[in-house]
């Protein structure tokens, strides 16, 4: 198999993948700039920094960091195979709102964000599905924050 | 029990009190609480205490005693309490320890007193009835209850004057004593005089009145008054339609009609004080000043109350509205689920003491019209 | 009337003496005490008692021990307010009042030949923990074994050592997420009901056990049902304010129900109509 066909075919493996159509997944393929690994405690991407990239993690387990003065860093979210690290890439201004740390050796497939909005646009097909699994993504975090807010085992009072 | 009616005058039933105390019995009945002028359960000891001559105008968030012009004992419908706050009294000890070293142990409860309750309304017999099934029934039993109810000697009067706020008729559970007394009288007033046709239920209401060594009454006379009890189930005040009521109100819980029911009721509580089945209670645990000696006792508590449903961190029923819905579904629907009867009587007394004059038969009428009409729509 | 003939032997209202013969800090806030058992305790999974510190008061705290071990009655304890205060107050030695078990249990049987998914939340691991137990106990009897637990925070999580050794084992899928940690933090940080999707199990074939705070029960069922999950293959178990465990004192009611004896564990499929409705 070539190194192309290899690529096409693990990326259609991923869990993101699962519905996608063969020429679809080749699409995407196409805006594979590589798969990365990582080492513990590095730094995928900074809050702040050029959302130029998408990250379907194959692997490990990456923490989605919050910094605020006087409280410090907390997780709020981990992140781990066949998930997806952030859609900062996906909408303007393009920045990412996060720190993403590695906690556990991860890799990722990265794809070039700027190619994959171009993809959408030309093939509404593969965009709409595109955005319907995003907004699915969005909605579930969404739902989690609010029972993140609830404080869900606090005390009430 | 022989079903020949027997005839008693005023006298027989002072007697009747003689025998019961006589018999270790603490009689008590309804009296006239002199301060509210309210009638009430109070010690009994002659037909004297009774409120003799006394009839009771109630409507809803409306009592007064008022003079009859005769010489009845029992002319007037239900007073504020009931034989409840005997048999499930309030503050009752349910258990009592004392510490010893790092531990404790159980101190034996006293005796608790008999009481002859002469007077009882039938639908008070079925409120009874009903706390049995809750105290006594098939789930855990109630020692405390139990040992109150066995000793307990219950003369019942039935009624043929219903009150203003009375629908014990549509509860099925008057205004004829049917079960569940040991001496029925039914209280007359005719040509012949005051008397009272008394049939006994048990072998103890037997041998009482064999101890009065009454006549019997004649046939024609018992039978008037057996007509008078059942022509007064034409004259309630008050009537709810029960036809199909635990699954109307089961279904009704999340109908904004609650609001509209509970927009002036003040969750004072008066209703389930006053209601004669109304059983839920607050467990109090106290000790003495220096904590070697404790108590649990069991006080009258109110689905009313802001901190009846409390769990750590709030109630989880702080509306009026939610409060509500809980004391009416729950006399009128879930009871029925738990305990295979209606949590109700008909005895009238939350309508009567509700001091902004909530309704539970207009109320109950008023969830069946709301649901027939979503069922429409 | 003599509709009572013969008086109840035994007062369900009255503590018995147990003395605390263990005690173990869990987190800040919450404890575990270890209780002598003077006659063979036999309980079922999910079953509590009421625990009665002497005078103070009285609270349901669910066992939280192993089921096939009667000689010994544990119970896992949040420190909330007076009487949890005073029970985690009690030394070695000391004795406080058991009236127990009651409740019903974790309907073991109903999980038996399927897959079984406990999903926990905060102190709810503790009332869950003796069907844990029992499950490991028998692992043959069930297929998969799914244990995704939540918590707060970190600091917040319970059993860490137990947790460990049932992560290791090879035949249990066990999850733990907590709401949010600080920087450094190795675990999974996210809502539990995000880790239900993602086990490994066939919801159509499978027994969930859902316990803790109402609203965390509440989307873990959403979840379970998004999978597929029959009404009827679900638990949860529900609290309310409870004084006499017997149903007398009747602060606990839920709808129709007692939560003191036709739960504190619920088939969903029972009360599912009243969840949603305010202030039930
Ligand atoms: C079936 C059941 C099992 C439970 N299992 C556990 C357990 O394993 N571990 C644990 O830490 N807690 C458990 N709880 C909760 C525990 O009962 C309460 O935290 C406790 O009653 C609080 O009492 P307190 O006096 O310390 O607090 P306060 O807030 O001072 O409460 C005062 C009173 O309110 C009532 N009350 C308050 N909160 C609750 C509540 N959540 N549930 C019921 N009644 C309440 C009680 O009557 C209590 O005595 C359980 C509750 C129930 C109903
Ligand atoms: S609910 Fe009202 S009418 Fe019914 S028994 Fe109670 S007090 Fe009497
Ligand atoms: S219904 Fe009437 S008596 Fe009952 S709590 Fe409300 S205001 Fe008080």
């Amino acid at each position: 198999m070539s190194e192309k066909k290899e690529l096409v075919a693990e990326l259609a493996r991923h869990p993101f993948m699962r519905g996608f159509a063969p020429e679809a997944v080749e699409r995407m393929a196409e805006c594979v700039e590589g798969i990365r690994e990582w080492d513990e405690d590095a730094l995928i991407f900074r809050a702040g920094g050029e959302a130029d990239m998408c990250y379907l993690v194959r692997g490990g387990e990456v923490a989605i960091e919050i910094h605020s003065p006087g409280v410090g860093s907390r997780i709020v979210q981990t992140v781990s195979h066949g998930q997806v690290l952030g859609w900062s890439w996906l909408f303007e201004p393009h920045q990412w709102a996060f720190d993403a740390r590695v906690l556990t050796p991860a890799s990722a497939f990265v794809l070039r964000g700027e190619a994959v909005r171009k993809c959408m646009d030309e093939h509404h097909d593969l965009g709409y599905l595109m955005m319907s699994r995003f907004a699915g993504l969005i909605a579930a975090r969404l739902q989690a924050t609010r029972l993140q807010l609830l404080d869900l085992y606090a005390s009430r009072d | 029990m022989p079903e020949t009616p027997l005839l008693l005058d005023r006298a027989d039933l002072d007697r009747m009190i003689g025998i019961l105390s006589e018999r270790g019995y603490q009689v008590v009945g309804p009296t006239v609480r002199e301060q509210e002028h309210i009638i009430s359960y109070g010690d009994v000891g002659s037909t004297d205490d009774f409120p003799v001559g006394l009839t009771d105008e109630q409507e809803a968030a409306t009592y007064r005693l008022v003079d009859r012009g005769d010489g009845r004992l029992f002319g007037y419908a239900v007073g504020a309490t009931s034989p409840m706050s005997y048999l499930q009294p309030s503050d009752a000890v349910v258990w009592a320890g004392r510490r010893t070293g790092k531990g404790f142990e159980t101190v034996e409860p006293p005796d608790p007193p008999r009481y002859a309750f002469v007077g009882v309304r039938p639908c008070e017999l079925a409120a009874i009835a009903i706390e049995d099934e809750v105290f006594l029934g098939t789930g855990s039993q109630c020692p405390t209850y139990a040992t109150l109810r066995q000793k307990a000697f219950l003369v019942s009067v039935d009624c043929t004057e219903p009150g203003g706020t009375c629908f014990c008729a549509s509860m099925g559970t008057g205004p004829g004593a049917t079960s569940g007394y040991d001496i029925a009288l039914i209280e007359v007033l005719d040509d012949e005089g005051h008397a009272f046709i008394a049939r006994a239920g048990t072998e103890e209401g037997a041998a009482v009145l064999a101890e009065l060594g009454a006549a019997p009454a004649g046939e024609e006379r018992a039978a008037a008054a057996s007509q008078a009890v059942e022509e007064a189930a034409g004259k309630m005040g008050r009537s709810l339609d029960t036809e199909g009521l635990r699954d109307t109100l089961a279904a009704s819980l999340s109908d904004p009609i609650w609001d509209e029911l509970a927009a002036t009721c003040l969750t004072c509580a008066n209703c389930t004080m006053v209601c004669p089945t109304c059983f839920c209670a607050a467990v109090e645990n106290r000790t003495n000043l220096d904590a070697t000696e404790a108590e649990r006792v069991r006080r009258w508590d109110s689905c009313f109350n802001f901190e009846f449903s409390y769990i750590h961190g709030g109630s989880l029923r702080p509306s009026a509205s939610a409060r509500y819905r809980q004391w009416m579904t729950h006399k009128l629907s879930s009871w029925v689920d738990q305990f295979g009867m209606y949590g109700c009587v008909g005895c009238g007394r939350c309508i009567t003491w509700c001091p902004v004059g909530i309704d539970i038969t207009a109320n109950a009428a008023a969830v069946r019209a709301r649901m027939e009409e979503a069922a429409h729509v | 009337m003599q509709a009572v003939t013969e008086l109840p032997t035994i007062n369900p209202m009255a503590p018995v003496p147990h003395e605390v013969v263990g005690k173990r800090r869990e987190t800040y806030d919450t404890m575990t005490l270890e209780l002598a058992a003077p006659e063979p305790f036999e309980s079922r999974p999910g079953q509590f008692n009421m625990l009665y510190p002497f005078g103070i008061g009285e609270c349901a705290i669910s066992i939280s021990g192993d089921p096939s071990r009667t000689d010994r009655i544990v119970h896992t304890i949040r420190d909330v307010g007076a009487v949890t205060h005073a029970l985690h107050a009690l030394d070695i030695g000391d004795h406080v009042g058991v009236r127990g078990p009651f409740g019903t249990p974790w309907p073991m049987e109903a999980a038996e030949g399927k897959d079984l998914v406990i999903v926990a939340g905060g102190i709810g691991l503790a009332p869950v923990r003796p069907a844990i137990y029992e499950a490991l106990n028998h692992r043959d009897r069930y297929e998969q074994f799914v244990l995704l637990y939540g918590a707060r925070s970190p600091e917040d999580l319970v059993y860490l050592d137990e947790i460990k050794e049932w992560r290791s084992r090879f035949d249990a899928h066990v999850d733990v997420s907590v709401d949010s940690a600080p920087s450094g933090y190795r675990g999974s940080v996210g809502v539990v009901t995000r880790l239900i999707p993602s086990a490994d199990f066939d919801p159509e074939h499978a027994v969930a056990f859902v316990i803790g705070p109402e609203i965390m029960m509440r989307f873990s069922v959403t979840e379970l049902r998004a999978l597929g999950m029959p009404r009827d293959q679900i638990y949860i178990s529900m609290e309310r304010n409870m004084q006499c465990a017997v149903g007398f004192c009747g602060h606990c009611q839920f709808g129709n129900t007692f939560v003191c004896r036709d739960g504190a564990v619920f088939c969903y499929d029972d009360i599912h109509s009243y969840l949603p409705i305010k202030e039930v």
